[in-house]
């Protein structure tokens, strides 16, 4: 009992809404008899036991209910059901600059910070100089944080957190703070408080950050827990509640394993059924072709957004042409979350043979696969096509490289055509299958040799 | 009981409320360099006007010799008494960034608010005692009931924003009714006016205005030196306690709703 630093059992939290204010006061008035409000039940059923020097996630969309969870256990809500029991004290750092006076210097909003949280006078003075030097602030420390730039002001919210001593330290989404260098200090300090036994409950969209800390991951949905247990299985399951919440329609994901039959019909390409593509609507497209449809589609016929490191996926764009071109060429590109290019080839590098003419209002199919050995990850990828005469086209080797661009014409550029998600394959290396953004092929020998 | 808990959460973060009182008093008007002076300014020029204005247009008989002490102690009084009551039952609008994230008892930031303006109101009659002996009247011993008394009537101020910050919260309209009604308030309170303007007889009804006795004891005991009679000090006490016992109860039963509702 006496390791356990938290406890919650069956929290539940229901909000009333009301239409009008004064139903509240009639409600009043009829001492109970009469409910004017509509009950939402924000939070249900939430259990969960933490350790000293525990670590537990809690993840869902927005609107799951993390928020209301971290404020009944830091104690700001009252809950409507359910009870918890801490062990010790609690701090939490909801809102980083929620408590900072823009007109005190760092020093003194800390001094103040820690007054409120309880702590003793005198306390904080013995760990100022600690402080100060985490927070890296320079000379801003003793000017007022109205002249702090947000990061500064995260900055030292996160070195004030980190030096208060506590048995329960409740973050939300506070490990994005500042650059790397900072973050990485950050990690560091978040171990070394675990490793005294602080318990932490973490709310993040950081999956690595869970993925390297937490013993435990609750994962919420619409107020109740969709999951409880593993971080892998846990993010496994986000991702999979991520993609079928979102709005393009892909609920239903039906079955293309037809393609084939139908690929002769179709012309020479492989083409899935109708109902795999999602529809791409046309107002966001203002060039000579526009995409009417597209799909994305994993090496076993099955359509979706989520894909295994190193699978091989399908990418089919149907463009409708409004005019006469030339020689069209397209392809798609894939960006990682830092807006780098990771990979794209267009027709003409994969060295298709390509008609020489396309008439307004013919459409044009485009199946391009590609094997995705990349790091696990988020990734968006852009469609693009583009037209060049024929004489030109045919006599390409023979222009410059530098003047290829300006022989092409854009006819349709969707910047954000797609997302999929990568998730993580067991490698035998340290860190999955590689290190790095990507894969390159290559071999590796390795010999002793007798000295 | 449940006054009782409130005055000991008050007390726990007492440091709290100090610092954060102080700092508010400081830094209101900033980055007007004179900070403080502004404060001060506005209520002297207010003075400065009704002192002129009265003495002009009614004669010395109805107003009294002492009209401008009489003014300024009603003015700064009831300036400061409802300065608490506005603010305070604005604090959990104007803090709810801190309301909404922190878990410290609600009740902190009317008292904050509270204290701010009780600790203006000091700094005003310490000017206007020093002004007072300016001009003749030297302190004198029972003056250290002026403290007391001032800080009762702010108590007062306190626990009526109090009840009035949950109810601002949960029914938007008592806002409104609040900033319309405060003006008028101070018409039914003989502040600018003399107390000599109602018939004795309707005099008695007066009582029934929570802050009246304060702010004429304050004056008595300012003005003609005299300490409150034992009937006020019983009418005093009964209208603090009351209203606290009030705030605290409305304080208990509301705050968790208030905390969801902003």
């Amino acid at each position: 009992m006496k390791d356990i630093a938290l406890r919650a059992s069956g929290l539940g939290k229901c909000f009333k809404i009301y239409s009008n204010p004064w139903h509240r006061a009639i409600e009043w008035g009829s001492l109970g008899k009469r409910s004017f409000h509509q009950p939402f039940w924000a939070l249900t059923e939430i259990s969960f036991v933490l350790k000293r020097g525990e670590f537990l996630g809690i993840i869902g969309l927005n609107g799951a209910g993390k928020s209301t969870l971290l404020k009944i256990l830091s104690g700001v809500l009252q809950q409507t059901t359910g009870s918890y029991q801490i062990n010790g004290k609690v701090l939490s750092m909801l809102d980083l600059w929620a408590d900072f006076n823009p007109y005190l210097s760092g020093r003194r909003n800390i001094i103040r910070g820690a007054d409120l949280f309880g702590f003793p006078e005198g306390y904080v003075h013995a760990r100022l100089e600690q402080i100060r030097e985490f927070a890296e602030l320079g000379a801003f420390f003793d000017r007022p944080v109205r002249l702090y730039s947000q990061g500064m002001v995260m900055r030292l919210a996160f070195s004030m957190f980190a030096f208060l001593e506590c048995d329960v330290l409740i973050l939300d989404e506070v490990l994005a703070v500042g650059d790397i260098f900072f973050r990485q200090k950050c990690h560091a300090r978040l171990e070394e408080l675990i490793g005294q036994g602080t318990a932490v409950v973490l709310v993040t969209h950081q999956i690595d950050a869970l993925q390297h800390y937490c013993n435990q991951i609750v994962l919420l949905h619409r107020g109740s827990v969709l999951y409880q247990g593993k971080p892998r299985e846990a993010i496994h399951q986000f991702y999979r509640l991520r993609i079928s919440e979102t709005p393009v329609p892909e609920r239903r994901l039906p079955q293309c394993q037809d393609w084939n039959d139908k690929a002769g019909q179709q012309g020479d390409i492989l083409w899935p059924a109708d109902d795999v593509f999602t529809s791409v609507p046309s107002d966001s497209q203002d060039g000579v072709a526009q995409v009417t449809r597209l799909a994305l589609c994993s090496s076993d016929n099955e359509p979706g957004t989520h894909f295994a490191q190193g699978e091989r996926v399908h990418f089919f764009v149907e463009f409708h042409v409004g005019q006469n071109i030339g020689v069209p060429i397209a392809r798609i590109t894939i960006y990682n979350i830092f807006n780098v290019m990771v990979h794209g080839k267009d027709t003409f590098q994969h060295e298709l043979a390509i008609p020489q003419q396309v008439y307004s209002g013919q459409w044009l199919r485009l199946h391009q696969s590609v094997t995705l050995n990349l790091e696990p990850g988020e990734y968006t990828f852009r469609v693009l096509l583009a037209a060049m005469s024929p004489d030109d086209y045919n006599r390409v080797e023979n222009i410059p490289d530098d003047d290829v661009p300006a022989k092409c014409e854009a006819l349709c550029n969707i910047r954000q055509a797609g997302f999929f998600v990568l998730t993580p394959r067991k490698g035998k290396g340290m860190k999955g299958l590689h290190w790095g953004i990507c894969d390159l092929p290559g071999d590796c020998q390795l010999q002793v040799v007798e000295g | 009981m449940t006054l009782f808990a409130m005055v000991r959460q008050l007390f726990h973060h007492g440091r709290y409320i100090w610092f954060n009182a102080v700092n508010d008093l400081w830094y209101r008007y900033a980055g007007s360099g004179l900070g403080i002076f502004w404060n001060v300014l506005h209520p002297l020029l207010e003075i400065i006007i009704y002192t002129l204005l009265f003495s002009w247009m009614l004669s010395k008989e109805t107003v009294g010799v002492d009209y401008s002490v009489y003014l300024s102690a009603g003015l700064l009084t009831w300036k400061s008494f409802s300065e608490t009551i506005s603010r305070g039952g604005a604090a959990f609008f104007e803090h709810s960034q801190y309301v909404k994230q922190l878990a410290i008892p609600i009740e902190v930031f009317p008292a904050k608010v509270a204290l701010t303006s009780t600790l203006l109101l000091f700094v005003y009659y310490g000017l206007l005692l020093v002004m007072n002996w300016v001009l003749g009247r030297p302190p004198c011993g029972e003056y250290f009931l002026l403290p007391v008394l001032l800080a009762s009537l702010q108590c007062l101020g306190f626990a009526m924003s109090l009840s009035l910050a949950h109810l601002q919260v949960l029914f938007p309209d008592i806002k409104e009714l609040v900033s319309a009604m405060i003006p008028l308030w101070r018409w039914t309170l003989p502040i600018i006016y003399p107390e000599t303007v109602f018939p004795d007889s309707f005099r008695i009804w007066l009582h029934l205005n929570p802050p009246y006795v304060f702010i004429r004891s304050v004056r008595d005991l300012l003005i003609h030196r005299s300490l409150p009679g034992l009937t006020d000090s019983l009418i005093m006490t009964g209208w603090l306690l009351a209203f606290l016992w009030v705030g605290a109860f409305v304080n208990r039963r509301l705050q968790a709703e208030v905390r969801e509702s902003l």
